[in-house]
C-alpha cells in the first residue's frame, strides 16, 4: 500500500521534473527558420599609431533553415 | 564605417566588416557594433572591438602652455617633444606668429626621441594674447603640432 506522503512527494518530483523540462530552452525554433551565430564576438586589435586604418571582419554563420538578414549595425 | 552581407543563406556564411578611424582616438578604446537580424530567438547579436591608438609624437603635458605673470618676471613653461617611434625624427622649425610676445628655445634631451621646448613671454606690453607654435618634424605622418601659449601678462605691482 502507497502511503500518501510517498504519493504527495512523487506528484511533487514529477511537477519538479516536467516544470524543469518546460523551462528548457528549445534549439531555437526547433532548427526551423533562421539562426544567427557568431563564433568570436570580439577582436583585439595590435596597438597602431594614429592614422593607421583599423578594420575587422566577423564571420556571422546562418545555422537555420531560412534566409538569415542582417538588417543593421548599430554602433556605440 | 560598417559593411556587411544583408542576406546569409541557411548553412552559409557572411561577413560584418567594421572600420575604425584611428584619427580621432588616443590611447585606448573599446568599440561595440550591434547586429540586428530577422532571428526570432536573437534579434541583435553584439560585436566588441578594441585596442590602443598611439600617437607619433607626444607633447607632455599637452599642446597648451599658460603663461600669466607680471611683465618680465613670467616664468617660463615647459613641453616635452616625445618621438614614440623606434626611428629618430628631427625638429625642422618652430613657426611662431607671435614673436613680439613668445620666444622658443628648444633643447635636445635624448636626440631624435626627446626634447625640450621652453616657452617664454618677451611682452613689452601688458594683456592678454593667444599665440601659435607650429612644431615642423621630419615624420610624414606627423609634420606638424600645433601648440598654443596662452599668456596673461599683468602690470608690476606698485605703478
Amino acid at each position: 500500500m502507497i502511503s500518501s506522503k510517498f504519493k504527495t512527494s512523487m506528484i511533487f518530483l514529477v511537477s519538479t521534473l516536467l516544470l524543469a523540462c518546460m523551462h528548457q530552452r528549445l534549439p531555437a525554433n526547433e532548427g526551423k527558420g533562421p539562426i544567427i551565430h557568431v563564433s568570436r564576438i570580439s577582436h583585439t586589435f595590435n596597438p597602431v599609431y594614429e592614422g593607421e586604418e583599423l578594420s575587422h571582419s566577423f564571420t556571422i554563420a546562418n545555422e537555420g533553415t531560412a534566409d538569415l538578414e542582417l538588417k543593421k549595425v548599430t554602433h556605440s | 564605417m560598417t559593411w556587411y552581407d544583408r542576406v546569409i543563406p541557411p548553412g552559409g556564411t557572411g561577413k560584418v566588416t567594421v572600420k575604425i578611424d584611428s584619427t580621432s582616438i588616443r590611447g585606448e578604446f573599446r568599440k561595440k557594433a550591434l547586429v540586428w537580424s530577422n532571428d526570432p530567438e536573437r534579434l541583435s547579436v553584439a560585436l566588441y572591438l578594441q585596442g590602443e591608438v598611439r600617437p607619433h609624437i607626444s607633447l607632455d603635458p599637452g599642446n597648451y602652455i599658460p603663461l600669466s605673470g607680471v611683465k618680465g618676471k613670467t616664468d617660463p613653461g615647459y613641453v616635452e617633444i616625445i618621438n614614440n617611434h623606434s626611428d629618430p625624427v628631427e625638429i625642422l622649425g618652430i613657426d611662431n606668429d607671435l614673436p613680439h610676445r613668445v620666444r622658443w628655445r628648444l633643447e635636445e634631451i635624448k636626440p631624435g626621441f626627446v626634447y625640450r621646448l621652453e616657452v617664454r613671454d618677451i611682452s613689452t606690453q601688458t594683456g592678454d594674447y593667444t599665440a601659435h607654435l607650429t612644431i615642423r618634424t621630419s615624420n610624414p605622418q606627423k609634420p606638424q603640432l600645433p601648440l598654443i601659449v596662452k599668456g596673461d601678462i599683468r602690470e608690476r605691482l606698485g605703478r
